[in-house]
């Protein structure tokens, strides 16, 4: 028998298949349209806002909410997909300002985000703060705005604005932070831990993605689905970024590593195996939520593949 | 290349690499990404795929690692996260980085446990269906599932495993793409085969089930079936992400679809168990009104093809027969396979095969279960094979306690007038009436001296003497110039001289003067199983036996009022048999035509009980017309079910044994 050479994988696990990087060029292409020019007053806040949103970065959770819009039926090419596309524009904005937000002396202290100087070290303190202060009501005015012309007969834009101001909030990814910031490592036990974790990254991946469904005017069960998905890919991200603060070098990452050196995390506690361990369960989990979907799900499928094998 | 290898060559490129790496606690360098693979050129999403990643040396884990990681999922768990819901505990190891032959084998196990709670339950139902467990003993289901559940679940285990690996060494040798499409083919053509098996089969198991009972499983069918493709689906979807780590898709099944899976599983559950308590089974009568009625001879000859018994008749050498066949009247009556016990059952009792509870020649009583499963269907290898030599389960023979209607003879001799029976079908133990019981398989019970063989046992002796006597004539000389001692020797132990015995104890036990007398004649049917001659051979042998069974019938038939003769094909495999049938009082009916007419056992059974003077039961048929019956004294909903009566185990096992030597087991 003449031995068939391995192949491999089809798609290589580090990456997003071409599928998906379309998606997140698309919301590239938008970001800068949807921002004040840098020539603009304020200039010094214009210029942060756009060089935080527009670093390099994996643009996960606009694809998320993106492909969830698409799963339930929202064309690449209506009307319907630009204000959809708006939205995950805005879900990039919420991400960018939390991480303006995390890097600063206050908080992380962070050199680098993304390969790159982050906004504070770049621009002063005071305009990083302005800044993501300004993406932020730039997301929520742009989610309103599409969530208004959408015509979604099951959710209204409050509804929407409300999902969002609730991933955010005290009750959502500030929650997280303070938390995050108000434990001590002795005082950390898992049920704090998990609460961080899903308030700092899970709430914005379950908003990004029920926010594609609520655009797309999914069945609440629908909705229930992709909570779960997200929820459960929250986590998984949030263990994986934990483990590349671990494993991987600041060039790899393109960010500040061992900054979790003091910190409780899902690897401290259970160690790389376990940590990885845990993240494909939390990921398997995700995938099999997805099964009443459908082939449809697939590109969902595909983002559980790429966190669980990501570099960066 | 092998299937372990290839197993080997996906740990190796996988991210079980990942995985193991940490643990080293060294620094090391990623394995590049695969060759043939292709990294799509980064985007400006920064899709990030660098050949070699350097890793930093590992935190080492802390003590009790697996206890926290137990714990912490158990956290997770009740947070919401890793819910292990039943439907899709399958899908999740898709991800799950184990070593390939471990998760392989895990997953089986997986497939194995649900395929078992798939299969086992509709197989308990229809065992305790087809075995009349449903109405006596509701709760044998639910034992037979426990029965049922781990073999089948072993079993489905063991078949995962070998599809599995087929699947694996397809998807990784022929780069199969479309995994969705692929898995669920196979998957249902898995699903397929094993309808088509069980429905192969379990023909014996169908074929006993009534009305109602195939209809709740042509209901539940394709519930089973579709819940055992999905299985099987979803583990074969999750092992070729495992091994493709390509996009797949998933088959749906929505919440809905669950929710009425599981109803329709709960209807056809529960459904018995209503009509059970609904129908109760209809109350018998303390005594029988009786009418003086007549005396009745029937005699069952085991083993004759249609076409022999026509030709013989025809050639007139079978005087005593032929005088009956042209003054009473020929009947016929397909054949199909159902065993000999069942159908001798339905001459006696004149109820069809399910009602009568004579369904095999043997059974098997799972520990716990009051039924004995007299059918068995695809599973009598598993009871026999498995269950019996771990002590599991019980191989019991066909007793005449599991009759669960009276034979004619049993209900005439109520009235103290003795009855005559010899060797008929589900009589061992032979039961205490007035006159005379030689069980079923009785030359060779009495030559072991078991109990039961006849009753009153005190007729034991000089019927022992005349099974002497009738071994001792030994075979006809004739047979004697064409076989071997041995075969002979064999063939005249088995089938020739135990019919010479019967017809000798039948003789005599006419001087009882029963009111009613049966003979079953097998010596035919046991002959032909292993027939150690020619055909010519056997066709002079059926010549002999016939004139035999002739020269009994002249002398038997005087002070008798009805007459039957049942000649069947038995095993020798004949479409069709024969009944002839005389009365004193005619069959006028017939009419001396020539063409036959189709009658059904039952009907000659329920002519046979108006002759005796028994009341007309509204659960048998009406006689055959074309001969005059006295009128019935009334009419009954029942005659009632006997009770059952056990034999000790010891004379249990020796009638297995010569059920089992005559080549019925």
């Amino acid at each position: 028998m003449t031995p068939v050479p391995d192949r491999g994988p089809v798609h290589p696990p580090a990456s997003l298949s071409p599928g998906l990087l379309d998606l997140g060029r698309r919301v590239e292409l938008r970001l800068p349209e949807l921002l004040p020019p840098a020539d603009q007053r304020p200039e010094a806040v214009h210029q942060a806002m756009r060089y935080a949103l527009t670093s390099p970065g994996k643009r996960l959770r606009p694809i998320l909410t993106l492909v969830v819009a698409d799963l339930f039926g929202v064309g690449s090419r209506s009307d319907r997909s630009t204000r959809v596309l708006d939205i995950a524009c805005g879900i990039e904005m919420v991400h960018a300002c939390s991480l303006i937000l995390d890097d600063l002396p206050a908080m992380d202290d962070a050199a680098l985000r993304r390969g790159r100087p982050t906004v504070h070290r770049a621009f002063g303190e005071a305009v990083a703060l302005l800044a993501a202060l300004a993406l932020l009501n730039r997301a929520y005015a742009l989610v309103a705005e599409a969530a208004h012309h959408l015509p979604a007969k099951r959710y209204t834009a409050e509804d929407m604005i409300h999902h969002l101001a609730a991933a955010i909030g005290s009750h959502g990814l500030i929650g997280g932070q303070a938390l995050d910031l108000s434990s001590s490592p002795e005082e950390l036990d898992l049920e704090r831990l998990e609460f961080i974790h899903s308030h700092k990254t899970g709430a914005l991946f379950m908003a990004a993605g029920e926010l594609g469904a609520m655009a797309a005017d999914a069945k609440r069960n629908e909705l229930e689905l992709i909570a779960r998905y997200a929820k459960n890919l929250g986590l998984a991200f949030q263990i994986s970024d934990d483990l590349l603060d671990v494993l991987s070098t600041p060039e790899e990452a393109g960010k500040d590593v061992g900054q979790d050196t003091l910190k409780v995390t899902f690897v401290k506690r259970l160690g790389v195996a376990g940590a990885q361990t845990l993240e494909a369960e939390l990921l398997g989990f995700a995938v099999a939520s997805l099964e009443p979907l459908g082939k449809k799900a697939e590109p969902l499928r595909e983002i559980a593949r790429f966190v669980q094998h990501r570099r960066r | 290349m092998g299937v372990a290898a290839i197993l080997v060559n996906v740990a190796r490129s996988r991210r079980l690499a990942r995985t193991a790496a940490p643990l080293l606690a060294s620094p090391r360098t990623q394995p590049p990404p695969s060759p043939g693979g292709g990294i799509p050129p980064l985007g400006v999403c920064g899709a990030i795929s660098p050949p070699a990643v350097k890793l930093r040396p590992m935190p080492e884990n802390p003590p009790g690692e697996t206890d926290d990681l137990e714990r912490v999922r158990e956290e997770l768990r009740q947070r919401g996260y890793l819910s292990h819901g039943f439907e899709r505990f399958l899908l999740q190891d898709a991800l799950r980085p184990r070593r390939p032959v471990r998760a392989l084998a895990i997953l089986a196990g997986k497939v194995g446990l649900r395929t078992g709670l798939v299969l086992a339950p509709p197989l308990a139902f229809w065992l305790a269906a087809a075995n009349g467990a449903l109405t006596t003993h509701p709760f044998d289901a639910a034992v037979l599932f426990l029965h049922l559940f781990a073999p089948i679940a072993l079993a489905a285990t063991l078949a995962f495993l070998l599809v599995g690996a087929a699947t694996a060494w397809l998807v990784r040798v022929s780069h199969v793409r479309r995994i969705e499409a692929f898995t669920f083919g196979a998957a249902a053509a898995v699903g397929v085969a094993t309808l088509a098996l069980a429905l192969w089969r379990a023909e014996e198991l169908v074929a006993a089930s009534g009305v109602w009972q195939i209809g709740v499983l042509a209901v539940a069918a394709p519930f089973v079936l579709y819940a055992l493709v999905k299985t099987v689906h979803h583990g074969l979807l999750t092992l070729a992400i495992r091994l493709a780590d390509e996009p797949s898709e998933a088959w749906s099944l929505s919440r809905g679809w669950l929710v009425f899976s599981l109803a329709a599983a709960a209807f056809v559950v529960l459904l018995p168990a209503l009509l059970a308590a609904r129908q109760p089974a209809a109350e018998a009568p303390g005594s029988l009104p009786m009418a003086p009625g007549g005396r009745v001879l029937a005699i069952g000859i085991d083993g004759v093809l249609a076409p022999e018994l026509d030709y013989l008749l025809a050639r007139g050498e079978l005087p005593a027969l032929g005088a009956l066949a042209r003054t009473g009247a020929v009947f016929s009556y397909p054949r199909g396979t159902e065993p000999p016990a069942s159908f001798w059952s339905r001459i006696a009792t004149g109820r069809p095969a399910p009602e009568h509870g004579v369904t095999a020649l043997d059974g098997f009583r799972p520990l716990g279960c009051k039924t004995t499963l007299m059918r068995s269907g695809p599973l009598r290898p598993y009871w026999k094979s498995i269950e019996v030599p771990l002590g599991l389960s019980e191989h019991r023979p066909l007793l005449a306690g599991r009759r669960s209607a009276f034979a004619f003879w049993e209900l005439a001799a109520r009235g103290g007038e003795p009855a005559l029976a010899v060797d008929w079908w589900a009589t061992f133990p032979a039961a205490t009436v007035p006159g005379r019981i030689l069980a079923h398989g009785g030359y060779q019970l009495l030559a072991e001296r078991a109990k039961g063989a006849v009753a009153p046992a005190a007729d034991a002796p000089a019927l022992a003497d005349l099974a002497r006597a009738a071994a001792a004539e030994g075979p006809p000389p004739e047979l004697a110039k064409i076989l071997a001692r041995p075969a002979l020797a064999r063939l005249d132990s088995r089938a020739l001289a135990p019919d010479r015995f019967y017809r000798a104890a039948f003789s005599a036990g006419l001087a009882l003067r029963p009111k009613a007398a049966v003979l079953y004649l097998a010596a035919l049917d046991i002959a032909a199983d292993g027939w150690p001659a020619g055909s010519l051979a056997f066709g002079d042998r059926v010549r002999a036996e016939l004139l035999a069974a002739d020269r009994l019938i002249d002398s038997a038939r005087p002070g008798f009022d009805t007459v039957a003769i049942v000649v069947d094909p038995g095993r020798r495999g004949g479409s069709e048999g024969r009944i002839v049938l005389w009365r004193a009082a005619g069959c006028p009916g017939s009419g001396g035509r020539r063409d036959l007419e189709p009658l059904a056992p039952e009907a000659l059974a329920s002519g046979l009980m108006r002759a005796l003077g028994l009341p007309q039961s509204a659960e048998l048929p009406a006689p055959p017309a074309v001969c005059t019956w006295p009128a019935p004294p009334g009419r009954v909903a029942t005659y009632g079910v006997p009770s059952s009566s056990a034999a000790a185990a010891r004379e249990s096992v020796e009638y297995l044994e010569n059920l089992r030597s005559l080549g019925y087991l």
